[in-house]
């Protein structure tokens, strides 16, 4: 009886010992990812590579990105991999920090390895519909990599913060001419789907059917260009004392 | 039907409303949305009365810019207060309204809006760029309906 309790608590103990150890191993693992900082920044340089002027404007324009789209970029400089690989290093880092809105995976990491001169963007799953995997390669070759090599590193981040934005929000497509680099074939036949979706556009409108607009009444109304209905051209004048003031600035109206 | 408040996906307001906070960044001037069903007017003068609304001849240094549409009767106007208007003159703004014509032809409304947003804004920061001491946000960033 007093021999199987004995047993029963070594098991135990060994149980314990065992999960500690592992644990202590799982832990050793990202031991070399820093500390999430307190309070959280999104632009963390630990290298020192920006001024602190400058990764104050990098910061607010981060934080104003965050406060309107929900989607995180995060920046982080650190002086050595110290063996690492930098795409392992970054994946471990941006889950350990856990970047981006959880559940909605639509964080973006771009971690800069200074004395290992290796950039690498990691984009959480939500995001990749937008941010592809070429997009990436793109900003860093193009954008930041010249930069880089000035030692303007404030020049290289802003402007890959700038693309990113610009392509989370869709306003920013690749053009064809950034593929090009990348492979030969694509123009070529590129044009020729042009060419083709041109005619059906054409085809389509000559139709008159109308393109998609719901509620419309079939067939655009012309403007012509310039002949913009309302008040467009005039605009040097006064516009007409609305509310006793008047309105001195400018403008133009249209339709469609 | 296209009404005011489904002319846009929700996202696409998002959008919207980022691109008008990020044109905002490096500049003193605003930029407002405003989206109804119907107007019975010129477009020109409902932006006219609604700049005077919104309160947008308000800011301080008469650099507001609105952009207006009615997406049932498929008007818009783009105007800008006095100050913007002594740089800028006749051309730009009937450039951006060209563009969202066209944009608008092709179903395009959300790229056609953001997109002048942001020349908006690079005339806006060109002439009346970010000072130190004047860092706040005088008008609200959300696209307003009536």
């Amino acid at each position: 009886m007093m021999k199987s309790l004995l047993n029963k608590n070594i098991n135990t103990f060994l149980f314990l010992a065992i999960l500690f150890f592992a644990n202590s191993i799982a832990y050793s693992k990202d031991e070399d990812i820093p500390a999430i900082p307190n309070p959280p920044r999104l632009v963390n340089d630990f290298a020192d590579i920006i001024s602190s002027e400058n990764e104050e404007r990098l910061e607010e324009k981060l934080v104003a990105y965050n406060d309107s789209t929900s989607s995180q970029i995060t920046i982080v400089t650190i002086n050595s991999l110290e063996g690492n690989e930098i795409r392992d290093f970054g994946y471990r880092l941006a889950t350990k920090w856990a970047i981006g809105q959880k559940g909605k995976d639509n964080g973006i990491l771009i971690l800069v390895a200074k004395d290992d001169r290796q950039i690498s963007i990691e984009v959480g799953t939500g995001l990749e519909g937008n941010v592809t995997d070429y997009s990436c390669k793109h900003i860093r070759d193009e954008l930041m990599v010249p930069a880089f090599k000035q030692s303007n590193y404030y020049k290289g981040l802003d402007d890959a913060v700038d693309r990113l934005f610009a392509l989370m929000t869709g306003s920013f497509q690749p053009s064809e001419s950034d593929y090009a680099a990348n492979n030969d074939e694509l123009p070529t036949w590129a044009i020729i789907l042009f060419i083709i979706i041109l005619v059906i556009i054409f085809f389509y409108f000559s139709n008159g059917k109308s393109g998609g607009y719901t509620g419309g009444s079939g067939g655009w109304i012309s403007t012509g260009g310039s002949s913009w209905s309302g008040g467009g051209s005039s605009s040097s004048g006064g516009f007409g004392g609305f509310g006793g003031g008047g309105f001195s600035g400018g403008g133009s109206s249209g339709s469609w | 039907m296209a009404s005011a408040k489904n002319f846009l996906k929700d996202y696409e307001k998002d959008l919207i409303v980022a691109t008008i906070r990020k044109a905002e960044l490096e500049t003193t001037g605003e930029i407002r949305v405003h989206i109804d069903d119907r107007c019975d007017e010129k477009a020109f003068d409902r932006a006219v009365k609604l700049f005077y609304h919104l309160k947008i001849d308000k800011t301080l240094f008469k650099n507001g810019v609105l952009i207006y549409i009615a997406t049932e009767d498929r008007k818009f106007a783009v105007i800008g207060d006095e100050a913007i208007h002594l740089k800028v003159e006749n051309d730009f703004w009937n450039s951006i309204t060209q563009k969202l014509h066209n944009d608008f032809l092709e179903s395009n409304y959300c790229k056609g809006i953001i997109e002048s947003i942001e020349r908006i804004s690079d005339v806006l920061t060109n002439y009346f760029p970010q000072t130190d001491n004047w860092k706040h946000n005088e008008l609200d960033d959300e696209i307003s309906f009536e």
